[in-house]
């Protein structure tokens, strides 16, 4: 398949982005007995592959390796069964909670989740560990809480990490968590950033499609909001403390399909409007180089003359291949996903100290969205969004020196300086 | 009289999962709802020789060409599972 040789990654590293890409790609009959990896190695690919939460993605591929141990086996067998139990749990609860909402006149569309998991090899290996429901109008979520408190929800405003939304969080009566979103992302520093998305996501019930999720109808975005979507949340991700492999898997099952070439346009609009295409063409090359996204036209891209193409034109340029390798090593160092990073924080934009300030000013208002409003509070305010970072610092990341966080943003932010660029 | 064929019904999916073989009613209400049903290999088998309208001697010889039966217990359980997917509705005969 012409995939990259892989040198410059650890050895569990380069093992599991070739798993992976065997396991999106490959059918499960396809992939042959192997003995040439140790046991030991396996073992530590396992735990690292679970960090990433790629583990059941992989599973076919691993349980081909001889060397396996026997409780690594063991322990497989088990994770994949519990994994499908609660893939179909959260199916069944998406179901039935969007079922809900709709009878009472609430327009909702499922994110993430099944509707990507439906484009998986196997569906039920795409992890997910909560629901995720749109409201069409934000109008609704009075509406919408209303219902699911009639109906034995229970919402839940404990040990939120910041930047919640009190309305956002609901258990269902049996228990699942359930995200009602009423923002597809969360406001960045960037006005016209925000008023775009806003604005492109403003969409009418008649909008979304009812897809066949596995038997299950479901309410889900068209794929040119889809990919707009999976990009924004990695991008979102990203600025955050970075993400891990599965929402790369996501990128690479999704445009392994025939997506229709009008759709790609607008997506390809979106990206440039949002100052995404050089993120688009990192990621891009990073899922084709190590992840199995074909560029030979099988799917919806084709490689030529060194660039990306769809079918109506160019898709993507070819990122530079230090970016790309940057980039995936950032992903792999994601601290909620792969090795402990106690100190990985956030990345800004830019690298100057206006832009920590940006930022700072900006958590401000996400914090406190009203009382920031008011200039004679900020001070008060910022001194309290100050505390609060030494107390995350102190709790979530163990301790670990201001500086140390300070330089592990710096480093982010040149990555990202590179990957992003101003909105039109 | 001619025996009757039974075939599966679309409100339920099959998946294999991992060693599991599992029924997953999509379409189905009451005491089936939101739940899995784990097969084990009888039915799993009759699963899949049902996908396609068939009556159960049909079943039962294939499982006779498949499977060793030295207790000749096989046409008994077959017809004991048959009579489980009919109750449940898992199968319906097919006119």
């Amino acid at each position: 398949m012409g995939k990259k040789r892989i040198t410059d990654f650890e050895e569990k590293e380069s093992l599991l982005l070739e798993m992976i890409s065997d396991s999106l790609t490959l059918k499960s009959e396809e992939i042959g007995n192997t003995e040439n990896t140790n046991s030991s190695l396996l073992h530590g690919l396992t735990e690292f592959a679970a960090h990433q939460s790629v583990l059941p993605i992989i599973y076919h591929r691993l349980l081909k390796e001889k060397n396996l141990a026997a409780e690594d086996r063991e322990y497989l067998e088990m994770m994949v069964q519990e994994k499908a139990a609660k893939f179909y749990q959260i199916l069944f609860n998406a179901r039935s909670s969007i079922e809900l909402l709709r009878k009472n006149g609430v327009s909702v569309a499922l994110l993430k989740g099944a509707s990507v998991a439906c484009f998986y090899p196997v569906p039920e290996s795409r992890k997910s560990s909560d629901i995720d429901l749109f409201l069409l109008r934000s109008e609704d979520v009075s509406a919408a809480c209303q219902i699911f408190e009639a109906n034995g929800y229970r919402q839940i405003t404990e040990g939120q990490t910041e930047h919640a939304n009190p309305h956002e969080l609901w258990g269902t009566p049996d228990r699942h968590l359930l995200e009602l979103h009423t923002m597809l992302v969360k406001p960045t520093e960037d006005r016209n950033f925000n008023e775009y998305v806003a604005k492109r996501f403003a969409l009418s019930g008649d909008a979304l499609l009812e897809k066949n999720v596995l038997g299950f109808s479901l309410p889900v975005f068209p794929d040119d909001c889809l990919a707009f979507h999976l990009l924004l949340h990695m991008r979102m991700d990203f600025f955050a403390s970075g993400f891990g492999l599965k929402l790369l898997c996501d990128w690479v099952v999704f445009w392994n399909r025939k997506v229709e070439p009008a759709l790609v346009e607008n997506f390809l609009r979106d990206v440039e409007k949002c100052g995404m295409k050089n993120f688009l063409s990192v990621i891009t090359s990073v899922c084709i180089s190590y992840l199995g996204l074909s560029a030979d036209g099988s799917g919806t891209l084709v490689e030529k003359d060194g660039d990306y193409f769809y079918e109506n034109g160019l898709f993507c340029k070819k990122a530079e291949e230090n970016l790309v390798h940057d980039f995936l090593q950032d992903v792999f160092d994601a601290e909620r996903h792969g090795k402990p990073g106690g100190d990985r924080m956030m990345a800004l934009q830019d690298t100057g100290i206006l832009s920590y300030i940006r930022s700072f000013h900006h958590l401000t208002k996400l914090y406190f969205p009203k009382a920031s409003r008011w200039v004679v509070t900020l001070p008060f305010l910022y001194i309290f969004v100050f505390v609060r970072f030494l107390y995350n610092n102190h709790k979530i990341r163990g301790g670990q020196s201001v500086s140390a966080v300070i330089s592990s943003t710096k480093k982010r932010s040149e990555l990202a300086k590179q990957l992003f660029s101003k909105t039109l | 009289m001619e025996e009757p064929k039974y075939q599966t019904q679309p409100e339920f999916i099959f998946r294999e999962i991992g060693k599991d073989s599992v029924l997953v009613p999509v379409g189905v209400t009451g005491s089936l709802e939101n739940s899995m049903i784990y097969l084990n290999e009888t039915y799993a088998f009759l699963w899949k020789q049902f996908q396609t309208p068939c009556t159960v001697s049909e079943v039962i010889q294939r499982a006779k060409e498949q499977y060793e039966d030295s207790d000749g217990i096989m046409e008994d359980q077959i017809r004991g599972a048959v009579k489980d997917f009919v109750k449940f509705a898992v199968i319906k005969e097919v006119i």
